[in-house]
């Protein structure tokens, strides 16, 4: 998804250095040096070097937004920064901590495989702090409630090309980490605070639509849904079941995709109009029918639409979490209903009825823009009506996974719990 | 070298290929960036086919 995703930001943000604090070179070589570790942090098989390229990445990303965005770009830059340097900390605190034990048994490393045999030797007290440590810094990544507020702030005031590096794919470090950290290094530990991150992580779901409801700006809207997506993901990964865990990993590629068309096309939009106030935006179907389509398209990608990739990882999110947790997928099915809500509010708004003042000339996407998004709706589709060539990777490796921490799914049983 | 290692070490090339261009060639400076990023794409979907889960 990164590799993926990197070209059509480039291709779609042709434009989005003019206008920066710096030239278009500083802006390309950040988002290049930005793509190597993308890559290098979902590679390392080394905890030091993880910690090492995931503070890296901070100070790309930081100038992106603070040197390219726009409003209230340099505060949103400082908070983002502050808030992932703080969570780096606490999971430095944690790495130490795990070297030491490791030290202690068999020879000091950093190799996650040899480290993922050191919960044998701790103590409960432990591992929960190491735990934690991890956990709240992928937590802030990720982000999830309480720990969210950078996020609107950060996407709000990022070019739309940084916001989709941004949401589709940095932010999925945080989700990625508590797969091969959190579970793997410390899987009692992480049985011990699943009933508390099943809270956060409904409280996500329910908190960010409602955000999103009552959100007036398009880029900020877009930022609160993703709330409640990283929600149902972190939902999926403590179910602690194949299917969660299946649909929690294909999750983190549909969101990608559907939030980069999104804000993308809130992108242009915004361009266009010079606005990014969802009630300047009516009547778009009629003057720019293929950007409402796309963005459209989208939306309902968002809103887990059958037949459009979102709705194959909800499905199996929620299928895998109500086998162990059934009231927190019964609550957090309501989190869809209100997708409907948050997603058809801003496309009733932006799309149909008439013509807003103002709106009657915009241009249509224009070539390098359609080349752009035209692969992410093709894949939105394809993955949506056939997701075999990702589930078919996914699914042993979520199964082993469970099964080398020592998580088996729940047996089934009748109506009356036999 | 391994299909990771080259998607690694692609973009850190092209930041490099980026930064010798004059600054005020902006078009050659986005088309480096693209191709590089093309380049990374086409790599990652190569590994992705040969990976064996």
């Amino acid at each position: 998804m990164s590799v993926l995703l990197a070209p059509i930001v480039v291709l779609a943000g042709w434009n989005e250095s003019e206008g920066g604090r710096w030239s278009a070179k500083v802006f390309y070589i950040l988002i290049l040096v930005l793509e190597t570790m993308m890559i290098g942090v979902f590679a390392a098989t080394d905890v030091f070097l993880f910690y090492v390229i995931f503070e890296a990445m901070l100070i790309p990303v930081y100038f992106l937004i603070g040197g390219y965005g726009s409003g209230e770009r340099a505060a949103a830059a400082v908070k983002f920064l502050l808030y992932s340097l703080f969570g780096g900390l606490l999971m430095l605190a944690s790495i130490i901590g795990l070297y030491v034990i490791s030290g202690r048994n068999g020879g000091h490393t950093f190799d996650i495989t040899k480290l993922s045999e050191m919960h044998n030797y701790m103590s409960s007290t432990t591992q929960n702090l190491l735990f934690l440590g991890f956990f709240i810094a992928f937590a802030i990544k990720a982000p999830l409630w309480p720990l969210h507020t950078w996020l609107p702030d950060a996407a709000g005031s990022a070019t739309p090309g940084t916001s989709v590096l941004l949401l589709g794919v940095l932010d999925k470090v945080g989700t990625f980490g508590m797969i091969r950290f959190c579970l793997a290094l410390f899987p009692d530990a992480s049985k011990t605070f699943t009933p508390i991150i099943m809270t956060l992580a409904v409280i996500s779901i329910i908190y960010g639509a409602f955000l999103a409801i009552g959100a007036t700006d398009i880029k900020r809207l877009i930022a609160y849904t993703s709330i409640s997506h990283f929600g149902f993901i972190t939902m999926g990964i403590f179910a602690m079941t194949t299917q969660g865990h299946s649909g929690a990993t294909l999750y983190m590629f549909n969101h990608g995709f559907s939030t980069a068309a999104l804000f993308l096309v809130a992108g242009w939009m915004s361009s266009r109009r010079g606005s990014t106030t969802i009630a300047d935006f009516g009547g778009l179907q009629r003057v720019t029918p293929v950007m409402a389509w796309s963005f459209f398209i989208a939306g309902m990608s968002s809103l887990a639409l059958p037949g459009l990739s979102s709705f194959v990882s909800e499905f199996l999110v929620l299928v895998g979490t109500f086998t162990r947790y059934p009231v927190a997928a019964v609550i957090a099915t309501f989190g869809i209903v209100l997708a409907a809500l948050y997603i058809l509010i801003p496309v009733q708004k932006a799309l149909h009825g008439p013509t807003t003042p103002g709106n009657e000339n915009l241009p249509d996407l224009n070539l390098r823009e359609k080349i752009a998004i035209a692969p992410v709706i093709a894949i939105i589709v394809a993955l949506g009506f056939y997701p075999s060539p990702l589930l078919n990777v996914i699914n042993p490796a979520s199964a082993h996974v469970l099964e080398l921490q020592g998580f088996t799914d729940p047996t089934p049983s009748d109506s009356a719990g036999k | 070298m391994n299909a990771l290692t080259t998607m690694m070490l692609l973009p850190i090339l092209g930041s490099l290929l980026v930064a010798v261009i004059p600054t005020d060639q902006v078009l050659r400076i986005k088309q480096a960036a693209l191709g590089t990023t093309l380049l990374v794409a086409i790599s990652g979907v190569l590994a992705w086919m040969r990976f064996d889960s």
